[in-house]
């Protein structure tokens, strides 16, 4: 049983004066049908990103989710598909929000566990965050399907 | 983000894992360092742990910052005799974030890989992976609580997990 790890950096391409990229760790298993092993994915949101060096960017580590399927799930529409738990926890609702969504979704669809966690290059409050969290979601949704059928 | 992984696999000390892989992140952040431990790929407790008070005298001055190395010789034999033992796993704060609270066992398994990140692998790295608070290691660290279970009442073979799981995560740093 065994896992691998790759990256990317994601960023945005409609709005290219204001693009903040995101660099993404994602660890996966190799067999995709193992539900056991969780998905884990690293978000680093690089604002004042001021070099091209490669994953050498210290950041601060500002949230981290745990997501599980709900095994025990019965047929009731009104259970949860998903149970989830903040294992450090932020102020910041938007960084709350988008890591939840993301951990989640990625539960959600493949059947397994998922660890998000993130990071910011800069201290942040709500109002410097100008990346739309559907774009974020989406980007990482596709992320980790394109690895997954590799 | 800086990020460090080990892919490994359990010898034969180990029976019950033997064969089974051992991989190994880290990513260090400014204010924290994320350790994830997957045996057999799997995950599923969360620790952290922090350094607990201030950091004993003996540990800051452990390198002089310049000219005399210590004591003089002649002195050393007496200073011997006088030596405390110090327990340093007591230094560190073990915070059950996620897994089973009455488990004795991960807390020891986590100040370990504290203890190795505070004397062995923090000193002697580049300055940006000790992030902004060099005064205490700061860890999360994610593991596979099963591992440890296999082998109830055989404390030697958990000690050999010990050993092999620490020699990864130093072995991780010098690739």
């Amino acid at each position: 049983m065994s896992v691998k790890t790759v990256f990317k950096t994601i960023t945005s391409e409609s709005s290219l004066n204001q693009s903040i990229p995101i660099e993404i760790i994602a660890t996966i298993p190799e067999d995709l049908q193992a539900s056991k092993i969780p998905i884990s994915l690293t978000l680093c949101y690089q604002k004042d990103r001021n070099n091209d060096s490669k994953y050498q960017i210290p950041s601060t580590f500002m949230y981290y989710h745990y997501s599980i399927p709900n095994r025990l799930r019965t047929k009731k529409a009104t259970d949860d598909d998903v149970i989830g738990i903040p294992l450090i926890d932020t102020d910041n609702d938007w960084i709350k929000d988008i890591s939840r969504k993301i951990a989640n979704m990625v539960a959600k669809k493949y059947n397994k566990p998922c660890y998000v966690a993130w990071s910011n290059t800069k201290l942040m409050d709500n109002s410097t965050i100008s990346m739309d969290q559907l774009f974020v979601l989406r980007s990482c949704m596709e992320f980790v399907q394109s690895i997954m059928k590799q | 983000m800086l990020y460090f992984e080990f892919k490994g696999e359990f010898g034969p000390d180990v029976k019950s894992l033997e064969g089974s892989t051992l991989n190994i992140s880290a990513t260090h952040f400014t204010n924290q360092i994320l350790i994830q431990i997957r045996a057999s790929g799997e995950m599923d407790s969360t620790y952290e742990v922090t350094q607990r008070g201030i950091r004993p005298m003996e540990q800051i001055f452990s390198r002089p910052i310049a000219g005399q190395n210590g004591v003089l010789e002649e002195n050393e034999e007496e200073e011997e005799e006088f030596e405390t033992m110090r327990d340093h796993l007591s230094d560190y704060n073990v915070i059950v974030r996620l897994g089973d609270s009455n488990d004795a066992k991960i807390p020891v398994i986590c100040t370990q890989i504290a203890n190795l990140y505070q004397t062995v692998i923090l000193p002697q790295s580049a300055p940006v992976l000790r992030g902004d608070n060099f005064s205490g290691v700061n860890l999360l660290i994610t593991l596979n609580s099963k591992m440890w279970r296999q082998d109830e009442n055989d404390s030697n073979v958990d000690f050999a997990k010990l050993v092999f799981l620490l020699k990864s995560i130093k072995e991780m740093y010098v690739k």
